[in-house]
């Protein structure tokens, strides 16, 4: 077994300036014991769809129209 | 005694949106979930029922969070048994993030986005006749 031994000196913060917590971020002031964070941003080339202004997917209408553009996101047989 | 209290005197936030939190005091776990689907159409337009969520990959990707089963012995030791913080200025907590004071067991996060744009093609034509 590992032994891990932590010394905390004094923490003394003056001032915490920032322009946002997003997209899945955490600000902490505390103790904690464990942290898991996931995060995905996707802006996938069929995501740019040029075309009249049709619904983008719809349940099982998943084809056709500017619809198709967004084909590639789609998962197959849905 | 293992965990300290911390002690902030002074909070500025002008935004809290789109499933921000923000948690004062003590907390056994936060599990956080969210996701995004932003279309963004050159003109105003809403459907309403469409793109659920299912069809796309992007959210259908399940995080790979792994069980912690580390077999550390931890022991900690506190000269301060506070945290101090004179000031938070913050603009805005948004899109799942999360503002916690205080202490915790765990934090589990996800956030998933995916943006769609749409244009219209007859608005590009016009602009290259306007160029040439």
């Amino acid at each position: 077994m590992m032994d891990f031994h932590v010394t905390n000196e004094n923490i003394c913060v003056n001032e915490i300036k920032m322009t946002s917590v997003a997209l899945g971020s955490v600000l902490k002031i505390g103790d904690t014991q464990s942290i898991q964070m996931f995060s995905t941003f996707d802006t996938p080339p069929e995501s740019l769809i040029i075309g009249p202004f049709a619904q983008v997917a719809t349940g099982t209408a998943a084809h056709g129209g500017a619809g198709a553009g967004a084909g590639g996101l789609h998962r197959g047989g849905v | 005694m293992w965990q300290r209290s911390s002690r902030v005197e002074n909070i500025n936030i002008k935004l809290v949106t789109f499933s921000g939190v923000v948690q004062l005091g003590e907390v056994k776990y936060i599990e956080s979930q969210k996701n995004t689907l932003a279309i963004h159409r050159e003109h105003e337009l809403f459907f309403g029922n469409e793109a659920p969520f299912e069809l796309y990959k992007s959210f259908y990707k399940e995080p790979e969070f792994e069980p912690i089963y580390e077999d550390i012995r931890m022991t900690f030791h506190h000269k301060n048994p506070c945290i101090h913080v004179k000031g938070i200025k913050l603009t805005a907590v948004s899109n799942n993030g999360i503002l916690h004071i205080g202490n915790g067991d765990s934090v589990d996060i996800e956030a998933k986005t995916l943006h769609i744009r749409q244009l219209s093609n007859l608005n590009n034509e016009e602009n290259k006749i306007e160029k040439k």
